[in-house]
């Protein structure tokens, strides 16, 4: 099998993230194949709104009962679609180019989640969204969670306060 | 080495695949990783909606010939198999979501991407009659189509030495079958 397809058969969503920052160059390329997604009659009706400024993801992801993953994330993408003029294609389109986005990353070693739960009345007052501009969905971007060690988790006969990893 | 960013940004609609059936195979171990990219899809609370109809007989392809924009009807045609991407809306939790929308799109995107890593071209095909591609291909009456993603090899350019004449054109060169004209004639 393509070791490139199996990078898309890997992929799991991810939503535990260590707040490390996703490089401007990673980042860029991840943008750039959104962009380059195809649209219906090429009219690339999307708006992509990347948010990494930490304050404003604690903000985000304070609200409601499954976003706080987000305050520790390294970016998140909030996929923007030209209702108004392109009604019934939008939504297709801005989807085509997020997945595109969430490939990209996976194979740059950053992980992703599609969510649409927050709060967007609030993202759009925090980040200045216009009205006219339809939310449809948001991927989050980040470094995954290491999960600890064997050695740090389990104790062997008696409990042992101080774990340190071999 | 090339990347699956490399392979993101080369994706463009083909619009001209080949006519030649030898060059059309598209293999069936290749056809089920493809499938299976859509299949690994993310989805909302992982609800999983869709549904693909691989047609692949030149028969069915004729008929959504028929109900597909003009634009699209060559690319029908010519391709090798066209996937037919639906979706069930009424699984998700919230009632009107058009979440399943957005889920089969991501679904057929894999697949459009995992084509594109194993040098097969794509177009998305998205103007089209549903009501009658539902009737066609028997899809039940509360199940959505979203989209068709159309598969093949390219038409490639033709080679010099059939194009290219020295001093006097050569007649013999001119004489092969024409490109242009519908496979339904020879279908027929």
């Amino acid at each position: 099998m393509s070791k490139l397809v199996k990078i898309i058969l890997n992929r799991r969503s991810v939503r535990e993230f260590t707040p490390k920052p996703i490089s401007d160059c990673d980042l860029k390329k991840i943008l750039e194949c959104g962009r380059n997604a195809p649209s219906w009659h090429n009219t690339q009706p999307w708006h992509f709104l990347v948010v990494r400024d930490r304050e404003k993801l604690m903000k985000i992801g304070g609200v409601g009962e499954w976003n706080s993953y987000i305050q520790d994330c390294g970016a998140a993408v909030f996929g923007l679609g030209d209702e108004k003029n392109y009604p019934d294609t939008y939504l297709i389109d801005v989807s085509i180019a997020l997945e595109n986005m969430c490939l990209a990353a996976e194979s740059l070693g950053i992980k992703t989640c599609w969510t649409g739960s927050m709060d967007m009345r609030l993202v759009r007052k925090l980040c200045n969204i216009p009205d006219d501009l339809a939310f449809v969905c948001c991927l989050v971007l980040g470094y995954p969670f290491k999960k600890k060690t064997l050695n740090e988790v389990v104790h062997h006969e008696e409990f042992s306060e101080v774990k340190q990893e071999c | 080495m090339l990347t699956l960013v490399d392979v993101i940004l080369n994706i463009r609609d083909e619009r001209r695949f080949s006519r030649d059936p030898e060059e059309q195979e598209i293999d069936e171990k290749v056809l089920k990783d493809i499938l299976e990219a859509g299949r690994r899809a993310p989805t909302g609370h992982n609800v999983q909606p869709w549904h693909f109809i691989v047609v692949s007989e030149a028969k069915t392809r004729k008929r959504l010939h028929d109900l597909v924009e003009r634009y699209y009807k060559d690319v029908i045609n010519d391709s090798h198999i066209v996937i037919i991407g639906c979706a069930d809306p009424t699984l998700y939790p919230t009632k009107g979501s058009n979440i399943y929308v957005i889920d089969t799109a991501i679904a057929l995107q894999n697949i459009v991407v995992a084509a594109e890593a194993y040098g097969i071209k794509t177009c998305w095909v998205r103007d089209f009659s549903e009501a009658e591609v539902k009737e066609l291909l028997k899809i039940p009456e509360n199940i959505r189509v979203i989209a068709m993603i159309a598969m093949g090899t390219p038409r490639g350019r033709r080679p010099l030495e059939e194009i290219v004449h020295y001093e006097v054109f050569d007649r013999e060169k001119a004489k092969r079958q024409p490109i242009i004209g519908s496979l339904l004639e020879i279908v027929k």
